[in-house]
């Protein structure tokens, strides 16, 4: 830089500076409208993360709440049990003196079986009076429950232990309801004959839908997706996916299946790209003026010169291989039928599937060069669109390694109703070949 | 206004009032900056928008080195050069000069234009000479340091701001053509 050209920049500098200027009274009404807003919900992303996380949690949340409801019945059932009690008169309990602790200290009795008792559950009524304590045995392996009825013939208190029959499960509301319907039927029964009658009874109480094995399976899925086509000079990649699928088996057979899959994948094309390098290509010293000095009768030429760089400002066009890579959310709603063979589970599905776009890398040709100045780009990989349509159909082949657990492989094609790219010359319907391996985790079963 | 710490922690409150505040009493300056950087009015406006919501929501990356107007200051050109990042990767539209000429550009010519006028000479540049120019010459940057804003090498920052200063002394030179025919 010469000396004119530091003191040009210092004279801008100057007058650019210290330079103010009030702007416009819009700017400050759309920064606070801005700043009002809640960030999150005003990008695109933020709400495709909701959708993802609702398919997510909704499945997750009707499963919490088949467990929730299952408590819910169980006291359900135990409010009508009191209700009933209260009926024949907790406070005749009360006013003959009798006080709530005594009717629980039948339930720390229980210990005085000699079996270390867990109390579950205690209910009060009056039997002429009863009380009822579910206890279970925590000193063993098998589980043992037992009924504890109190019965209080005037100041004297009477406890009985009634084991219930192997396999009785508190947890499980539908075996409550002999003992509700008992304990509302008579409050004097002798219950000692109770455990006998309780498989009949179930049967006859449960409706045909309650019989009905209904549970949840959660997938966790890894998988490689071939594609199957390409297009002149457009290649789509193969694509790799993780996801997590709930399925409701509606029977023993029929099964349906949602959830959510994360995929990775990308285009190869070729993009033409017109740019300068302004590579430094060197200096030389230029003369820009000529003294002649005379000394001794001899002149000399005194050469003035001044450095001149050289810069490479020279267009070039180039053929550059451009890679474009996207992130999208699959949600597929699958219908499947599954049959037993052994230790193994075959079966089948199909159905729908969404894709959203949640992230975009679009390659930008020689951005690993640096210094280069792009004049022209011509991209000739088109941009896929931000959602796309699919049909599923595939199988599986599942393999039981514990009751609750099982591995399982699943090839799928998948077909794309609509074209990948937004581009209207690339309207074509691509396909894909998945491989899905992954591991089955049964819950409420 | 002071812009003191127990200001910067209004700020950093959320505090509607001190946000109205402090964008009242640095705004002129800004908008100063975001007119040198940007290539209209209206692309003006949206970038000093823009920054100033960036400082709002971001204030807490204010770990108190430096002063803070500064760091606005910062945070306002770096949305600048953001805001033709996307015009920048489809491309400069640029008449480029392959021969160079030298243009003499005297220091008075440039005194007696006025700042809008030199405004004007600067809009005209194409958005990377413009930036390079503006940070260079006019911000003190080095070049390695806006190589690093830019993502460009030091060598395309030094040939940026060359053409830049030519295609300003060539305007120059247009201007005092102009006058002395008229």
């Amino acid at each position: 830089m010469n000396n004119n050209d530091k003191h040009i920049n210092d004279i801008l500098r100057r007058k650019f500076q210290g330079f103010e200027v009030t702007p416009p009274p819009e700017v400050w009404e759309n920064i606070e409208k801005e700043l009002d807003k809640p960030s999150f919900f005003s990008s695109k992303s933020g709400y495709i993360t909701i959708i993802a996380l609702l398919i997510l949690i909704v499945p997750l949340s009707y499963f919490g709440t088949d467990n929730t409801s299952k408590h819910k019945t169980f006291n359900a059932q135990m409010a009508q049990l009191n209700v009933a009690r209260n009926a024949i008169g907790v406070s005749a309990v009360d006013e003959k003196g009798v006080s709530t602790e005594e009717y629980v200290k039948p339930a720390n009795g229980a210990k005085n079986i000699g079996q270390a008792l867990e109390i579950t559950e205690t209910y009060k009524s009056r039997g002429n009076a009863i009380a009822v304590v579910i206890a279970k045995s925590v000193d063993s392996e098998e589980s043992r429950s037992q009924i504890e009825v109190v019965e209080n013939k005037g100041d004297a208190t009477i406890n009985k232990f009634i084991d219930l029959k192997q396999g009785f499960d508190i947890s499980k509301p539908s075996q409550m309801l002999p003992l509700r319907s008992l304990s509302l039927s008579n409050t004097s029964i002798d219950l000692s004959d109770l455990p006998l009658a309780f498989d009949d009874e179930i049967l006859k109480t449960l409706s045909e839908s309650q019989k009905k094995k209904t549970f949840w399976e959660y997938s966790i899925l890894l998988s490689p997706e071939f594609s199957l086509n390409d297009m002149d000079s457009v290649r789509a990649l193969n694509s790799i996916s993780a996801g997590l699928e709930p399925t409701k088996y509606l029977n023993k057979h029929w099964f349906v299946r949602s959830g959510i899959n994360i995929s990775f994948t990308g285009d190869k094309g070729f993009a033409k790209v017109d740019y300068i390098s302004n590579d430094l290509m060197g200096t030389y010293d230029d003369v820009y003026d000529v003294t002649f000095d005379t000394a001794g009768g001899v002149v000399t030429p005194v050469y003035h010169t001044k450095t001149v760089e050289v810069w490479d400002s020279v267009r070039h066009i180039k053929v550059s291989e451009v890679t474009n890579r996207y992130l999208y959310a699959q949600v597929p709603v699958l219908l499947g039928y599954k049959s037993a063979v052994g230790n193994f589970n075959i079966y089948l599905f199909a159905g729908p599937a969404v894709g959203f776009q949640l992230a975009k890398w679009i390659d930008t040709p020689l951005s690993n060069s640096e210094g280069l100045e792009i004049i022209n780009l011509d991209n000739r990989l088109p941009v896929r669109s931000n959602v796309n349509f699919q049909l599923w159909i595939g199988g599986g082949l599942e393999y039981n390694i514990s009751k609750r657990y099982s591995l399982v492989m699943e090839p799928a094609f998948k077909h794309y109703f609509k074209s990948l790219y937004s581009d209207s010359e690339y309207k074509i319907n691509t396909s894909g070949f998945a491989l899905r391996f992954g591991v089955n985790i049964k819950i409420g079963k | 206004m002071k812009i003191d710490k127990a200001f910067i922690n209004k700020l950093q409150k959320r505090d509607k009032k001190t946000q109205q505040s402090f964008y009242d009493t640095v705004s002129a300056k800004m908008y100063g900056v975001c007119l040198r950087f940007a290539n209209s009015g209206d692309d003006a406006n949206d970038i000093l928008q823009e920054g100033f919501i960036r400082v709002f929501r971001h204030i807490d990356a204010y770990r108190g080195d430096g002063s803070f107007e500064g760091w606005v200051r910062r945070t306002i050109v770096n949305t600048a050069i953001n805001y033709y990042e996307k015009e920048k990767k489809r491309g400069y539209k640029v008449d480029l000069e392959y021969v160079k000429k030298d243009y003499v550009t005297s220091e008075s010519a440039i005194e007696k234009l006025s700042f809008n006028e030199l405004l004007a000479i600067i809009r005209e540049l194409p958005n990377g000479y413009r930036t390079v120019f503006n940070l260079n010459v006019i911000d003190g940057y080095t070049h390695k340091e806006i190589g690093a804003m830019l993502g460009i090498s030091e060598n395309t920052s030094k040939s940026q701001l060359s053409r830049a200063r030519l295609a300003i002394q060539k305007r120059l030179s247009e201007i005092k053509e102009k006058e002395n025919l008229e």
